[in-house]
């Protein structure tokens, strides 16, 4: 009897190992992935009919709005820049290779980052519990949790390469901790698939510090980055923060409005107005070559500035913009327009008197 | 029993483990495609090749004491004896100042001696030519006078090697006139991408020297446009242009390229399955826009065991358009693997070669809506009208009433047979700007833009929608067209 069993839990055991190298590799080569399984080609619509609590966060969020968003378009070009689509329109990540860059879809691109692009796995569908059941043949699959999930794509921009080098990382607090916090949507638990970022007025808030004294006539100010696990702002191209100080006369008229930074990493080569571009990079930081000046996780940066005679009140304004434009310091805090299609943000404000 | 039990399942657990990498029956019964690390394969040869040719000729050979010398010179950049040096080497086209500039090009100071030293390199007998520091200059140098001096360089040593550096710095190229340098070394290599370039730098006016270097480039072409009005010039950019693609983008007579230059293409193809997308986007960029000397690294690329370099050629096949049309039987070959269907179909269409209907066709009937889509949009980039049965059939079969409808498979095909001059095909996408807002945003319109346009040049009625100059226009003339045809 036992040696039955024995050989039945060897029989098994073997089985079990050749279903997931034939499964992994199927002719002895890497698979790219199933793709003509039915999964990767389903729509969030198809999902929305058992989960339409996740489906209306997910349709609020930017994942759903990757690729019919108008600044996306019109900095891909239309997506004349076709290298946009990878990840703006993804086929399902557990087919194409966690942390290997996406590849495009054709079918229903209007759906940007739709469900399959991070569930669909082959055969299955790629749960986060063990105990998932349903319909759409739900298997718990750890990797849906980890950060190289989340990699394929925002790694393309250097976001996951930012967050190993903090304590995050090495505390194991990974992505879906701070942009997917546990949802307080009724009926099915799960995490919140708005996956908040920095559309996120609070989150921008607890993500930087910024701090504003006047010492006779010198404005002090420091900015750190202290709640982002990644850089402030993260991502090449598109954001940037800027630091603004407005110089005030008591009548509240504006005396002179200077930059004292400028957050951002150019992407590739752009250079300003030398290059043509319709944005100018006036950061003392960046000379001729563009370099990076996102504040990195846990770094404090300060600056001064020394205040013209008339000036009686200094504010200091922390302005965020999901792209780089417009850029002159007037335009962002005069444009309420910009501010009202939520192109850039005031993530803090602080008003001093100048003694 | 239990042994018994456990044997069945074994087999059934070893039968399930199959499925996922499984061809459908969709896919046929090809056979198995063998895949192999080709690009070593290729590598290897190339190199062999390129050893016994250059022990066949003369090589650079300098004492270490003189090199290290020059090195000294180099690294005080406050000698005035240095710079005077530094110059006097640097004009002497002789074997040993040839290894100098190199030094030079690689790691003087000041930008005025890298750009003398990239000067100083087109001079020099092809046997002491410097390549790799010439092509490394042009992708990496700060300063956009050093980039232009190496370009121009390029340009004149007529070495096709250094097309893919040329190409690499292009598209980053922040600078009208390091582009216009730029576009200027590639035009002299041959390359349609140069031409490409030159012309949009002529044509917004803002590089002077740009005039000056399309005139050279269309006197030796012996097209040279009378005078230098910037019109005629883009004129005659356009004609050379336009020939240069009929030759397969590159100069016919520039011949096959040289080993060193095929390895320099093979190169770019290696990047293809780089991590980082930025660099795979570099390297389809420089390999569609390197017309047919691209087509052996690609080839290669097509059957290596890595599944996203296959992937990734394909759609740079896809980009090289009609030019990739000695590879459709490979393309066609692959459309069988399962693990990537969709590529090989858009690729297929955007080469636009009737040998591909019939695996479009067929992929219309796909159970996969990616496969489907592709398959459709692919039988939209040309005209293909040996797929006019099946598009017809599709289509009789799509309701677009039914809140499931594929629109993807519907705006795909209503293109498709617009653009073989059916009617029908036109009719299905106005039909469609009643779900407009759930297809990609101005797809319809695209499509229907290009329908018309079809249905025009073949002399069909169109009712003024192709002269529309915007969408809501078009949309409108379109709807009073279709109003007409009912």
């Amino acid at each position: 009897m036992h040696t039955a069993l024995r050989l039945t839990i060897a029989a098994l055991v073997l089985a079990g190992l050749s279903w997931v190298a034939i499964g992994l590799y199927g002719d002895g080569e890497p698979a790219l992935g199933a793709q003509a399984s039915e999964l990767g080609g389903i729509g969030a619509r198809a999902c929305q009919k058992c989960h339409s609590g996740v489906y209306d966060e997910w349709a609020a969020s930017a994942h759903a709005g990757a690729f019919v968003n108008p600044e996306v378009r019109k900095l891909s070009n239309e997506y004349a820049n076709e290298q946009c689509i990878d990840c703006h329109a993804p086929r399902p990540v557990f087919e194409t290779g966690i942390a290997k860059p996406p590849l495009p879809r054709t079918a229903r691109r209007s759906e940007g980052v739709d469900c399959a692009a991070c569930h669909a796995a082959g055969d299955h569908v790629a749960a986060s519990s063990p105990t998932a059941a349903g319909a759409c043949l739900p298997r718990l699959e750890p990797a849906l949790k980890s950060a190289d999930l989340c990699a394929s794509c925002h790694d393309q921009h250097f976001t996951i390469a930012e967050w190993q080098e903090t304590r995050f990382a090495r505390d194991g607090v990974g992505c879906i901790d701070c942009h997917m916090l546990p949802s307080q949507r009724p009926g099915r638990a799960g995490r919140d698939h708005r996956s908040h970022s920095s559309t996120n007025i609070d989150m921008l808030q607890k993500s930087v510090e910024l701090t504003v004294t006047v010492d006779g006539r010198t404005l002090r100010a420091t900015l750190e980055n202290v709640g982002a696990g990644h850089h402030f702002p993260t991502d090449e191209r598109s954001r940037a923060a800027d630091l603004l100080v407005r110089e005030l006369r008591d009548d509240g008229s504006l005396v002179r409005l200077s930059r004292l930074d400028r957050l951002r990493n150019p992407y590739r080569d752009q250079v300003g107005a030398a290059a043509g571009l319709p944005y100018r990079e006036e950061s003392p930081l960046l000379e001729k070559r563009p370099e990076s000046t996102l504040l990195p996780h846990g770094v404090k940066r300060s600056y001064s500035l020394e205040l013209l005679p008339e000036c009686t009140q200094v504010e200091v304004v922390l302005t965020y913009k999901k792209i780089p434009f417009p850029t002159e310091p007037a335009e962002i805090l005069n444009d309420e327009k910009s501010f009202a299609e939520k192109k850039a943000f005031v993530v803090h404000r602080r008003v001093v008197k100048v003694p | 029993m239990r042994f018994l039990g456990g044997s069945v399942a074994l087999v059934a657990l070893v039968a399930c483990g199959r499925a996922p990498d499984q061809p459908s029956a969709e896919a046929g019964t090809t056979p198995p495609i063998e895949y192999s690390d080709r690009f070593s394969a290729l590598r290897s040869a190339l190199e062999r090749e390129i050893v016994a040719a250059s022990r066949a000729s003369e090589s650079v050979s300098v004492d270490p004491e003189t090199m290290d010398l020059a090195l000294a010179v180099i690294s005080d950049p406050r000698s005035k004896i240095g710079r005077v040096a530094r110059t006097s080497l640097a004009q002497v086209p002789a074997k040993a100042s040839a290894a100098f500039c190199e030094l030079l090009l690689d790691r003087a100071r000041p930008a005025s001696e890298r750009a003398a030293a990239a000067m100083c390199l087109s001079d020099f007998p092809p046997t002491a030519r410097p390549l790799a520091a010439l092509g490394n200059a042009i992708v990496e140098d700060r300063e956009e006078e050093v980039r232009s001096a190496c370009a121009f360089a390029a340009g004149k040593l007529g070495d096709r090697r250094l097309i893919p550096s040329l190409l690499w710095r292009l598209k980053d190229e922040g600078t009208d006139r390091g582009a216009a340098y730029l576009a200027f070394g590639l035009a002299k290599l041959g390359c349609l991408g140069g031409i490409e370039a030159l012309r949009e730098v002529v044509r917004r006016e803002t590089v002077p020297d740009a005039v000056a270097l399309a005139s050279e480039i269309l006197a030796r072409e012996g097209i040279l446009a009378a005078g230098s009005e910037v019109a005629a010039l883009l004129a005659a950019l356009d004609a050379l242009g336009a020939r240069w693609r009929a030759e397969g983008i590159s100069r016919s007579d520039a011949g096959s390229p040289t080993p060193e230059a095929r390895l320099a293409f093979l190169t770019s193809a290696e990047l293809l399955n780089h991590p980082n997308l930025r660099k795979v986007d570099e390297a389809r960029y420089v390999l569609s826009k390197s017309g047919r000397a691209a087509l052996e690294p690609l080839e290669a690329a097509l059957f290596e065991r890595d599944p996203y370099t296959r992937v990734r050629a394909m759609e740079v096949l896809g980009w090289l358009g009609p030019l990739a049309a000695p590879l459709v039987p490979r393309l066609l070959e692959l459309a069988g693997d399962p693990k990537h269907r969709a590529e090989p179909l858009r690729a297929l269409g955007r080469i636009g070669d009737e040998r591909a209907a019939p695996a479009l066709a067929l992929a219309l009937q796909s159970k996969n809506a990616e496969i489907r889509a592709a398959a459709a949009r692919g039988l939209a980039s040309a005209p293909f009208p040996g797929a006019i049965p099946s598009l017809m059939s599709t289509v009789e079969g799509i309701d677009l009433r039914a809140p499931a409808t594929d629109l993807d498979l519907a705006l795909g095909c209503g293109e498709a047979l617009a653009l073989v001059g059916e009617v029908r095909g036109a009719r299905l996408l106005v039909d469609l700007y009643g779900r407009e807002s759930e297809l990609e945003p101005e797809a319809l319109d695209r499509a229907v833009a290009r329908a018309f346009a079809a249905l025009k040049a073949r002399g069909a009625e169109e009712g003024g929608v192709a002269s529309a100059n915007d969408a809501a226009s078009r949309k409108a003339a379109a709807r009073a067209w279709a109003g007409l045809k009912k």
